[in-house]
């Protein structure tokens, strides 16, 4: 036989991996430029930042003169600019209008709050969930996996600030168990982590559920099974590494989510978080913290997304393909 | 690569059509389709699936020519550039005088009432959705070739020419079986009156029992019709029924065309020879054909690095030095016989 | 947990027996029969509130405050769920709530399906740079939480039902461009879609006469379970103040002003968020048993 002539040689799995990670990078970053784009002339379609910074009896001369002396009178576009040089540069992201320091001290100052609630709930749904999920998996239709499903089922219709609350008044106020508001305490974490974590529990066990669900129907488990080979023991590290690649994919897009919940539970236990300086700044019109907040959270958002899926295609080189 | 002209039919008067033809209604020469392979960040394309690499042939009015050839070898491709449902890359597709691989979208239309295609798949050719009356009458609504209240009689029409009963046109194409589906497809191909009908693997998809009646079906519909057909085939026994001449495909090339009986009782390509040997015949009469059953080693070879010279070189059993050298030509060996080999009408054992 | 050196027929043992199926099938259709009761009732309550209200949501009476429901000491049956800091009764504002909830929930998804499902439609049917484009925008909106993107969209506009909707839709699109447009991609492949450019119909009327028309079960279920998280979304807003504002019955809001008074007057707080829950559970049961009838009939045909 004659030998084809020609051959490519097939690229190889690093080259893929680095295009992967190329690509994925790059979307990140186009991903920050467009919110960071529409944050900033969302500023610009309402509100003029001069008549907030004013006081209200500022002459229209006087507005102009301010306008000049801020740069706030050449083309939004010049402005943009202006904006992306500072923050990249020097991490300037204005001064707050309402309480007159920069806005990324504030931001500095709140950060740490939010990332103690947010990993705490983190931790706390992945120990329940996997575990859960897994035996759910193992022993179906037992009444572990029936009462999980139940609950998932339930957890996915409650509203946030509403379990919050009832939580508040149950153990709080009837009970007097846990503290409800401020954070100095570990038991002042305790309700506001799980309320952060009813927020993506449901999800989280159905997922880890039907993966393994997916990978225990798998033929070469079932044919490895009947030849009564495989225990216990490895199986669960088999099926669970594969079970556990949507469940990195998707904890990547729930840091995103995390944050959004924390927003809602900061307001709820008045936790001092960036959760609660947005909805303030928001309500207040502080457009400079608001703008800060959102690109600290896309850039988590963002990042978050960035590791799960890098680690997915890691863990499975069939994602890298596409 | 070298015309055809079919000796054996005497072109009908043709289409006074602007381009000088032959009376042929289609003539496709040198057509290539090769699908770019993209890779890499920006998508560059790093090689090509050469699915067709130039292959030209000719049908009459009322002629049935039959394309065969393994799953791969690049006919389904041909059939769908012929309706522009793929770009062709190359060469060119002239129809009743006119070069359709030219035209624009809007100029397109015209033609596409008279070249019309049935599809592979009963089970996804039918739109699930539509009712039967719908699938049929859709384009004789859309393209006004009926007035707005015959449409359904004509749909009656229709279903009755394929045999199917005329009061399931309001049913749901899931309520019917593979071979009724087909026989919508041929039906809905008929609505627009066309002059071709290409069939890309009919009955590929049916039953054994229900392959016989779907080809018979095409057969006696030609007649009555003028129509002319491609059957696209991978199996020689479905096209020998009802094809005049048949045309042998491998690799994205033609490697023999001749007449339905000269292929069967004088194959000059081994190619040909292998697909012969391997159709079933039964016991009585079929004593001029049966031959020892030639095998050919090795895989199909892959479209994306075709071998070099003779394509078929690396299954051949005849195979020689110079054919992993030279491609051969298709040539005429004998009147309406096209062979693309260097065995040329050689050695039969 | 047990000992995990069991031998394997542990794993085996539960497969579902024919029983433990035909269970579960009604299981899930008694959820779904659960869940469109429950929103029968919503529809029901939101269309003739005025009649089953004993009150007027707005109608204030200070002298009324903060009473008790009824099932509790020193409730009355005039009001009974209690009344809040204004004297409103509480079970009139939670029923006329639920217009606005349904309002606004139906509302902002007619938005996005419109948005979504075009997008979705041209972007799988086309491809190519198109899709490129229309795929970045998808996949940057969908990694953004969806807080943070509507507290600044209605930072900017203002706080009002109009602009919530709006704020809604804007955010809610991309779910369903994601889903039409990896239905379409399968569509855009199969013989009939071939079939009808075969004969020569126009791009558009292929994108609505053939492809739409198969994608419309996964829309549908899509669509009930995107009502559901807008309705909690709202609601999600007005409690930060950021959406509806009061005097209007939203539920949110209700939630927001009870807020205040959750050390002593529980009820403010609680019976507004469980209409919330009641709503999303009966949305979300008919979701999924709806799902599970559209299932198979996908893969049937």
């Amino acid at each position: 036989m004659v030998p084809e002539a020609g051959f490519k040689p097939a690229p190889t799995a690093e080259y893929r991996m680095r295009t992967f990670i190329i690509k994925q990078l790059l979307q990140a970053v186009g991903v920050c430029v467009v919110i960071s784009m529409i944050s900033f002339f969302l500023l610009f379609l309402n509100t003029d930042p001069a008549l907030l910074l004013l006081p209200p009896e500022a002459e229209v001369q006087d507005i102009a003169k301010f306008k000049q002396q801020m740069g706030l009178d050449r083309p939004v576009l010049v402005q943009y600019l202006d904006f992306v040089r500072k923050v990249v540069v020097h991490g300037d992201f204005g001064a707050s209008f309402v309480a007159k320091v920069p806005a990324a001290k504030l931001v500095q100052e709140r950060l740490p709050a939010t990332l103690k609630l947010a990993v705490a709930a983190f931790i706390l749904v992945n120990l329940v969930a996997l575990p859960v999920g897994i035996i759910s998996a193992i022993r179906r239709y037992s009444l572990l996996d029936n009462v999980a499903t139940f609950t998932a089922l339930v957890g996915q219709a409650m509203p946030l600030y509403w379990f919050g609350i009832m939580l508040i008044i149950i153990f709080g106020v009837w009970l007097r168990w846990l503290p409800i508001s401020g954070s100095d305490t570990l038991a002042h974490l305790v309700l506001p982590t799980i309320t952060l974590a009813s927020w993506i529990l449901p999800i989280n066990m159905r997922l880890v559920r039907s993966g393994m669900l997916d990978v225990l129907n798998q033929d070469y488990i079932r044919t490895a099974r009947a030849k009564g080979l495989i225990e216990r023991k490895v199986l669960i590290k088999h099926a669970f590494k594969n079970a556990a690649i949507p469940v990195v994919t998707i904890s990547g897009m729930q840091l995103g989510v995390l944050l959004g919940g924390a927003v809602v539970t900061e307001t709820v236990f008045a936790w001092p978080g960036l959760g609660r300086l947005a909805v303030d700044s928001i309500r207040m019109g502080d457009y400079p913290v608001v703008q800060a907040i959102v690109v600290v959270f896309a850039l988590f958002v963002v990042i978050g997304n960035l590791a799960a899926d890098i680690l997915a295609a890691f863990i499975d080189p069939r994602i890298r393909l596409e | 690569m070298e015309d055809q002209t079919s000796p054996l039919k005497t072109p009908a008067a043709s289409n006074p059509a602007s381009a000088p033809d032959d009376g042929s209604l289609l003539k496709v020469q040198g057509l290539k389709k090769h699908f770019p392979i993209r890779k890499g960040l920006l998508g560059r394309t790093v090689a090509y699936v050469y699915a067709v690499d130039g292959v030209s042939f000719t049908i009459c009015k009322g002629e049935t020519l039959g394309l065969v050839g393994e799953s791969g070898c690049g006919k389904s491709t041909i059939g769908r550039c012929l309706l522009r449902l793929y770009e062709p890359t190359a060469g060119q597709i002239i129809f009743q005088g006119t070069d359709i691989s030219l035209l624009q979208a809007r100029e397109m239309i015209q033609f596409h009432t008279r070249m019309q295609m049935i599809f592979q798949d009963p089970y996804s050719s039918l739109n699930p959705r539509l009712r039967v009356r719908e699938i049929i009458g859709e384009a004789l609504r859309v393209h006004g070739l009926s007035k707005e209240k015959d449409w359904q009689d004509r749909v009656r029409e229709l279903l009755a020419e394929v045999g199917l009963q005329p009061d399931h046109m309001a049913r749901y194409p899931h309520e019917f079986s593979g071979g009724q589906r087909q026989r919508i497809g041929v039906a809905r191909a008929l609505a627009m009156n066309p002059d071709l009908i290409v069939a890309d693997e009919p009955v590929s998809a049916l039953d054994v029992s229900i392959q016989a009646q779907v080809i018979n079906l095409l057969d006696s519909l030609k007649e009555k019709h003028g129509l002319s057909y491609l059957v696209i085939a991978h199996d020689l026994a479905v096209v020998e029924h009802i094809s005049d001449r048949i045309a042998v495909m491998y690799l994205g090339k033609l490697v023999e065309t001749a007449t339905d009986r000269d292929l069967y009782l004088n194959p000059k390509h081994p190619y040909t020879e292998a697909l012969l040997s391997a159709v079933p015949i039964p016991a009585p009469g079929g004593r001029q054909r049966r031959k020892a059953r030639k095998l050919i080693r090795g895989d199909v070879a892959s479209p994306i690095n075709p071998p070099t010279g003779c394509r078929f070189h690396t299954r051949c059993p005849k195979v020689r030095e110079d054919c992993k050298e030279i491609e051969p030509p298709l040539v005429m060996v004998e009147p309406d016989h096209w062979v693309a080999c260097l065995h040329d009408g050689g050695s039969r054992p | 947990m047990s000992d995990f050196t069991a031998p394997y027929s542990e794993i085996e043992e539960r497969a579902p027996s024919t029983l433990n199926r035909v269970l579960k099938k009604m299981w899930h259709l008694r959820m779904g029969v659960l869940g469109g009761f429950l929103i029968l009732c919503l529809i029901l309550i939101a269309l003739f509130c005025p009649y089953l209200a004993p009150h007027d949501p707005y109608k204030q009476d200070i002298t009324q405050r903060l009473l008790k429901p009824a099932f509790m000491e020193g409730g009355r049956a005039q009001y009974p769920l209690g009344t809040d800091h204004l004297g409103r009764d509480l079970l009139s504002r939670i029923m006329y709530g639920t217009r606005v909830s349904l309002v606004v929930g139906l509302a902002a998804v007619i938005l996005m399906l419109v948005v979504g499902v075009s997008l979705g439609l041209i972007s799988g049917y086309l491809g190519g740079k198109v899709d490129a484009i229309i795929s970045f925008l998808v996949n940057s909106m969908m990694g953004f939480p969806f807080i943070l993107f509507a507290m600044s969209l209605v930072a900017v506009l203002g706080a009002s039902l109009q602009n919530i909707i709006i704020a809604l839709g804007v955010t809610g699109w991309p779910v369903f461009t994601r889903v039409v447009r990896i239905e379409t991609m399968k569509l855009r492949e199969r013989e009939f879609v071939l079939a009808a450019k075969s004969l020569a119909f126009s791009t558009r009327r292929i994108l609505v006469h053939h492809i739409l028309p198969n994608l419309l079960p996964a829309i549908l279920v899509l669509a009930t379970v995107e009502v559901a998280r807008a309705i909690i979304r709202e609601s999600l807003l007005s409690f930060l103040g950021l959406g509806i504002q009061p005097p209007t019955p939203s539920w949110g809001v209700m939630l927001a002003e009870g807020r205040n008074y959750m050390l002593l007057q529980w009820w403010l707080a609680a019976f507004p968020g469980l209409a919330i829950f009641l709503s999303a559970l009966g949305i979300n049961l008919l979701g999924d048993a709806l799902r599970d009838l559209v299932d198979p009939y996908l893969r049937k045909s």
